[in-house]
C-alpha cells in the first residue's frame, strides 16, 4: 500500500474534469437553436481525486462504465488537460512536459494497435526504437530482452495480420515496453479478450512488474483482472474515489463472492436447494450467489446436481456494480444516482 | 540528426507495408492504364474534328495528360487516415507519443506516394512513348524543374488533403469539403489545360492553389520556357508552404479542443 517508504511516483490533488458537450433538442427546431444560441451540459468525469502511487507498486484502478478512469488516465498521460486540480508523473507535470514524460511512460489503451498491420512486429518494434530515440546497439539489446521476456520469438517475423489475438497483444505489450517506460498505463488491457489471453495478458503484467520493477496502473472492470495481478485497489465511481485498499482486504471483504447461473432440464429434488442464497429465479433457471468464505463452491455444484438435470451452468465474479453498491451501504454513505456526483461534502478517503 | 531518423524511418516502413498490398497494386496500375487510354482516345478524336488546340499538338496534349495524371493518382490516403484517426479518436493516443503527428503523416504519405510513383511513372512514361512517341521539343535541361514541379504538386496535394481531413476535429461531416476540392482540382488542370477554358475561368484558375497540383507540371514539361517556369514554381512553392503551415496550425488548434474536449 501507499504508506510504504517507496519513492512516489505519481500524485494527484483534487484532481477534476468537467467535459462540456453541447445539447440539442429534438427536431428541426432544436437544431436550428443550438445553431444560434447552444446549450451546453456539463459533465463531471472526474471529481476530485487524490492519489499517490510509489514506484513499482501495481495498482488497479475500478469501476463501472463511464466512472472516469479513462479520464484519470488521459490527463496522467498528457492527453486530456484538468479543469482544476494538480498531478505530477515522475516530478513532472503532463500538462507542460508531455513530450519529456513520453519518454518515460509507456501506455496500452484497450484494442488499440501501435503496430504495422501488414508488417512483422520486428518492424514496428524498430520503427518505435527510432521514435524513442535509442541507439541501434541499445534497441537490439532491448528486442532480444522483450522477446525473451514475453516468449515472442516464433511469431516476431510474422505479419501482424496472420497472428492469433493472443499473439498479437503479446507484441503489442512488448511494442510498449521497449523504451523502458517507469510507468505504463494499462487501459483495460483484457477488455474483449477471451479466458486463456485474459489469462496469458495477465501473467505478462505481472512479468512486467516482477522483472522490470515497472510501476502498473491498470483500469479494469473485471475483478478478476485484480484478484490476480494487483497489490493495491482504487475503487472510483462518477468521478470519485469510493474506496482504496489492499487487494487483500478487498478480497476478504468483498470479492469472496460468486455467481453461479443454472439452468435445469429437470428439477427433481427442488429440497436439495434449500438454504442456498437463491437471488433470482425465473421457471427453471436461477441465480445463485456463493460466499465463498462460509460455503464451497464444489459442495455446492454437487447440490445442484442432485436437484436435476443441469442444462447450462457458468460461474462468474459478482459484478462491480453489485461491490459498489456494498462499499457504500457498509460505510454508510448515500449511493449517489447515475449521472451526477454526490452532493454530499464527506470526503471518501483512504482508510487507514 | 535523430529527429530527423525517426521520420525517415516512417516512410521506409510505410513503402514495406504499401508493399504488401499486391492486390490493391495491380488494381491501381490496371486503372491507370485505362484511364489514360481512355483520354487518349478522347484527346485525338477532338483534335482531328476540330484543328485549333490552343497551341496542343496531339503529342503535347497526350504527354500533358500523362503527366498530370501520374501526379494525381500517385496521391496518399492522408484525407481518409485523418478522418478516421480524429473521428476514432485514435489521434488522441498520439498525442503522448514523442513525434509531430503531421509530420508522421507526411513520412507516411510519402511512403505511399513513393510506392505508387515507382509503378505509375515508368508506366505513363511507357504509355506515351509507345502511343505518340517521345515529347516533341522535349529538353533535358528542363528536366529538373519539372521534377521539382511534379514534387511540389504532389506535396501540395498532400497537405491540401490533411488540411481539409484535419477540419474532422471541427465537423461532423467534412466529406463535402474533400469533394469539392476533389471537382475543383479536376476542373483546373486535369480535365483539360487551363488554356482550353474560356478566358474569365482561366485566369482566375491560375490564382487558385488547385491548378497547381497537375497543371503546373504538365504545363512546364509540355509548353517549358524559362518564362513560364518563373510563373509557376514560385507560386506552387507558396502554395505548398502555405498549406503546409495550415495544416501544421490546424493541427495545433485541433490538438488543443482535443486537451480540453477530450476526443
Ligand atoms: N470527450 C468527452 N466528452 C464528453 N463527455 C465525456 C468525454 N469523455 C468521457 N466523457 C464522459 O465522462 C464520463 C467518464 O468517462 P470515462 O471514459 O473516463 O469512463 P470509464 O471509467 O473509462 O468508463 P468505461 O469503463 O466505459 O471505459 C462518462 O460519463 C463519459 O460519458
Ligand atoms: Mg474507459
Amino acid at each position: 500500500m501507499a504508506g510504504c517508504v517507496t519513492e512516489t511516483v505519481i500524485r494527484t490533488e483534487g484532481l477534476r474534469k468537467v467535459f462540456r458537450t453541447k445539447t440539442k433538442k429534438e427536431g428541426l427546431k432544436g437544431s436550428v437553436r443550438a445553431l444560434v444560441k447552444p446549450e451546453y451540459r456539463e459533465i463531471q468525469a472526474v471529481h476530485g481525486i487524490d492519489l499517490e502511487v510509489g514506484k513499482g507498486e501495481l495498482t488497479a484502478f475500478l469501476g463501472p462504465n463511464g466512472a472516469g478512469k479513462s479520464t484519470t488516465i488521459k490527463m496522467l498521460t498528457g492527453i486530456l488537460h484538468p479543469t482544476s486540480g494538480e498531478m505530477s508523473v515522475l516530478g513532472l507535470d503532463p500538462r507542460k512536459q508531455r513530450t519529456a514524460l513520453s519518454f518515460r511512460i509507456g501506455s496500452v489503451f484497450g484494442q488499440k494497435s501501435q503496430l504495422w498491420f501488414h508488417l512483422p512486429p520486428t518492424d514496428s518494434f524498430r520503427l518505435l526504437g527510432a521514435i524513442y530515440e535509442l541507439d541501434k546497439a541499445v534497441l537490439d539489446k532491448r528486442i532480444s530482452e522483450v522477446i525473451e521476456l514475453f516468449d515472442i520469438k516464433d511469431f516476431i517475423d510474422t505479419p501482424v495480420r496472420k497472428l492469433s489475438l493472443g499473439q498479437r497483444m503479446r507484441c503489442e505489450f512488448a511494442a510498449s515496453i521497449l523504451h523502458r517506460p517507469e510507468i505504463i498505463f494499462l487501459d483495460e488491457p483484457t477488455i474483449g479478450l477471451d479466458v486463456i489471453v485474459k489469462q496469458s495478458i495477465r501473467e505478462l503484467i505481472s512479468r512486467l512488474n516482477k522483472e522490470e520493477k515497472t510501476t502498473i496502473f491498470l483500469t479494469s472492470h473485471d475483478i478478476g483482472d485484480v484478484e490476480q495481478l494487483c497489490s493495491r485497489a482504487v475503487i472510483i465511481n462518477h468521478g470519485r474515489i469510493v474506496t482504496d485498499s489492499s487487494i487483500k482486504e478487498l478480497k476478504y471483504g468483498y470479492l469472496n463472492r460468486k455467481i453461479i447461473d443454472v439452468k435445469y432440464g429437470a428439477l427433481t429434488d427442488a429440497g436439495r436447494l434449500d438454504g442456498l442464497n437463491i437471488v433470482k429465479s425465473k421457471g427453471a433457471s436461477m441465480k445463485i450467489e456463493v460466499d465463498e468464505k462460509k460455503e464451497s463452491i464444489q459442495e455446492i455444484m454437487v447440490r445442484l446436481m442432485q436437484a436435476g438435470n443441469i442444462l447450462d451452468v457458468t460461474i462468474s465474479d459478482i459484478p462491480m456494480e453489485k461491490i459498489i453498491g456494498d462499499i457504500y451501504r457498509d460505510k454508510g454513505l448515500e449511493e449517489p444516482d447515475a449521472g451526477i456526483g454526490p452532493k454530499s461534502s464527506q470526503q471518501e478517503g483512504k482508510p487507514e | 540528426m535523430k529527429g530527423l531518423h525517426k521520420y525517415l524511418l516512417v516512410t521506409r516502413t510505410s513503402i514495406r507495408s504499401n508493399l504488401a498490398y499486391t492486390a490493391d497494386f495491380i488494381a491501381g496500375s490496371f486503372f491507370f492504364v485505362l484511364v489514360i487510354f481512355i483520354f487518349m482516345q478522347l484527346w485525338q478524336a477532338i483534335s482531328i474534328s476540330d484543328g485549333s488546340t490552343e497551341g496542343y499538338t496531339v503529342n503535347r496534349l497526350v504527354w500533358y495528360y500523362i503527366t498530370a495524371e501520374i501526379v494525381v493518382l500517385s496521391k496518399s490516403s492522408v484525407f481518409r487516415s485523418m478522418n478516421e484517426e480524429i473521428r476514432g479518436g485514435g489521434v488522441a493516443y498520439k498525442l503522448n507519443k514523442p513525434y509531430s503527428f503531421v509530420m508522421y503523416q507526411l513520412s507516411d504519405g510519402i511512403g505511399q506516394i513513393i510506392v505508387k510513383l515507382i509503378i505509375n511513372a515508368p508506366l505513363g512514361l511507357l504509355l506515351g512513348y509507345l502511343y505518340v512517341g517521345g515529347l516533341e521539343g522535349f529538353r533535358w535541361e528542363s528536366l529538373p524543374a519539372v521534377i521539382l514541379s511534379v514534387v511540389l504538386g504532389i506535396l501540395l496535394n498532400f497537405f491540401m488533403d490533411a488540411f481539409i481531413g484535419m477540419t474532422a476535429f471541427w465537423t461532423e461531416d467534412n466529406s463535402a469539403f474533400y469533394w469539392i476540392a476533389q471537382k475543383l482540382s479536376f476542373i483546373f488542370g486535369l480535365l483539360m489545360p487551363l488554356e482550353f477554358l474560356p478566358g474569365v475561368i482561366k485566369n482566375i484558375a491560375v490564382l487558385l492553389p488547385f491548378s497547381y497540383i497537375a497543371y503546373a507540371p504538365a504545363r512546364l514539361l509540355t509548353s517549358f520556357s524559362v518564362g513560364t517556369m518563373l510563373d509557376i514554381l514560385p507560386v506552387q512553392l507558396f502554395y505548398t508552404a502555405l498549406f503546409a503551415v495550415l495544416s501544421q496550425m490546424l493541427y495545433l488548434s485541433g490538438a488543443k479542443k482535443l486537451n480540453i474536449n477530450g476526443g
